[in-house]
């Protein structure tokens, strides 16, 4: 899978190489799957770029360790809401994100003025409807959201509203599959779906279910597609990793390590006259 | 390997169980070979707790917390940088903040031997470094060992001396003749503390990266390689590659996802939808 990369300027003036521009995936609706994941370590990171991924998106912590492990795929940066009090602090978070290299925002469960604000300055940003669920009391907890036309209609409204202030995708999580299709045919917006079928303009997973591994449940949720099992070879990793802590444990203990290879030795002459110098001192 | 742990105040007074107490290493030297492994992720330090390593040594970083957590039973101590704490009152600020987060021992390497004494009077254990220190390099023509020639030994004694008057109860001794270290080990009540010093010291430190062949540096001479990380590591990510190609190429033929991953809609509902949009 060859990856042709162009030449861009970031957000933030640097000159560099990625995937695509936010223009060249709007130009794409209706006309390519596209496919993003969301990467927790440099490690994903740099397996979906060498994958063909087309887009990333990470949160704050290991922005840069991620952005440098994956320099040349469109990447998104969520901000949580809790951590900023004011449009004020938001953007000056958003600027400093900018200048690590991040090609869009996500504005999950951000106020809609903090969202309008964001616009103003033409950052690219994807919002999140649906199942949000840091919103999900509103929505009556873990389940679905548009399984009736009231609800659904709710959701087109949000689309709507966030299409209106310009955002160039909304991540649609866990609506039925036949209301994003509609909707997708009705907003300039590219849909991302999560759970929510396979006619929205992009498909969306976390690295962690495609890979199999679980650290705050066990189990792979339904929307998810499960590639490899790296719960069991995180469990190997461990063992291996035990396994020699013990054998270094032991070999000290019988004194097997360190052996005359991984030391050094002062000559016998100098060595007695270490001896001798000490006794003065 | 069963371990016994003991029930133990820490220094920031929480109760918990430990392999050992400061004291309890102070009276092994001499009697049982000690292990000190350097862990800089919650896996390795898991992973040294449950194979029966003695001591953990690790960095006050932001996973800290994290590691101390995973191998909560084992002497830990823990790095407290001199550069950015450049006063004695800045030093022992930072020195408490690592105690509250559950240290059981602080490494005062490069530490101003002063800052050092004013610790003890806080009687907070210590541990210090001698030999071949990297950031010290410069002062001795480079990296190499240290302490070949009886001078340069001497030089070597009187820093360990110095070191234990300020009331350390350890010392890492790094890049040191192994006779010159064995003779030293008898004359300081310091527990000895070996990188690449020999067999003759009263504990044997290696970093995890090196244990596990994970570095990614040339390997050392002074550590033994146990595992090949490197390779394993290499392996998973080229499965973790793997996985993402099948996900992209099944998403572009349209093979993912299927009617088992999608949420359905009753025929009325959707109908009343359609009409909603047919008229906005």
């Amino acid at each position: 899978m060859k990856n042709k990369f162009k030449k861009v300027y970031s957000l933030a003036h640097q000159a560099g190489y990625r995937n695509y521009t936010v223009k060249d995936l709007i130009n794409l609706k209706g006309k390519k799957k596209l496919t993003q994941i969301n990467v927790v370590s440099p490690e994903e990171a740099a397996a979906a770029e060498a994958a063909g991924i087309d887009m990333i998106i990470c949160g704050v912590d290991k922005l840069k360790e991620i952005r440098d492990a994956a320099p040349n795929t469109f990447l998104t940066c969520g901000i949580k809401y809790t951590e900023h009090a004011s449009k004020e602090s938001m953007m000056k978070k958003v600027f400093e994100l900018l200048e690590v290299g991040v090609d869009s925002i996500h504005t999950n469960s951000w106020n809609i003025n903090f969202i309008k604000y964001l616009s103003e300055f033409n950052i690219p940003f994807q919002g999140h409807v649906g199942f949000v669920p840091m919103k999900s009391t509103w929505t009556g907890g873990v389940k679905p959201v548009g399984k009736n036309s009231a609800e659904a209609i709710k959701v087109y409204h949000d689309i709507k509203e966030l299409e209106k202030i310009g955002a160039w995708a909304i991540e649609v999580e866990c609506v039925p599959e036949d209301i994003l299709k509609e909707i997708t045919k009705e907003t300039k917006a590219l849909t991302i779906s999560i759970g929510s079928g396979r006619y929205a303009d992009i498909q969306f997973l976390f690295g962690e279910d495609i890979l199999g591994y679980h650290f705050n449940s066990t189990a792979t949720p339904r929307h998810a597609k499960k590639y490899k099992d790296f719960n069991k070879t995180f469990e190997k990793l461990q063992k291996d990793r035990i396994q020699a802590f013990k054998e270094y444990q032991n070999d000290v203990v019988s004194k097997k390590f360190p052996s005359k290879n991984n030391v050094i030795f002062a000559e016998k002459k100098e060595l007695e006259k270490f001896k001798k110098l000490i006794k003065k001192l | 390997m069963k371990k016994k742990y003991k029930r133990v105040f820490s220094i920031n007074n929480d109760l918990g169980l430990r392999n050992y107490t400061v004291r309890d290493i102070i009276n092994l030297k001499g009697k049982q070979k000690l292990t000190q492994v350097r862990v800089t992720t919650v896996e390795e330090a898991a992973a040294a707790e449950e194979a029966g390593i003695d001591l953990l040594l690790t960095g006050p970083g932001k996973d800290f917390p994290n590691i101390r957590k995973a191998a909560s039973k084992t002497f830990m101590t823990v790095g407290v940088p001199f550069i950015e704490n450049p006063s004695k009152r800045e030093a022992t600020k930072k020195a408490f903040e690592i105690i509250e987060a559950g240290a059981d021992s602080l490494m005062c390497q490069n530490w101003n031997l002063e800052w050092m004494a004013h610790l003890s009077k806080f009687r907070i254990p210590f541990q210090s470094h001698v030999g071949f220190i990297p950031r010290r390099t410069t002062w001795i023509g480079g990296i190499r060992s240290f302490g070949k020639t009886a001078n340069e030994a001497a030089e070597l004694f009187r820093d360990i001396k110095d070191i234990e008057k300020t009331g350390a109860w350890g010392i890492e001794v790094e890049l040191v003749p192994e006779n010159i270290l064995e003779v030293i080990t008898k004359h300081t009540s310091l527990v000895t503390i070996s990188i690449g010093s020999g067999i003759a010291a009263d504990a044997q430190f290696l970093f995890a990266e090196d244990i596990l062949g994970q570095s990614k540096i040339s390997f050392p001479r002074h550590a033994k390689k146990y595992k090949n990380f490197d390779k394993i590591l290499s392996d998973i990510q080229k499965e973790r590659i793997d996985a993402f190609k099948k996900y992209k190429i099944e998403v572009q033929k349209n093979k993912f996802p299927t009617k088992k991953h999608t949420i359905s809609i009753k025929k009325i509902e959707l109908n009343k939808f359609r009409k909603f949009l047919q008229q906005h």
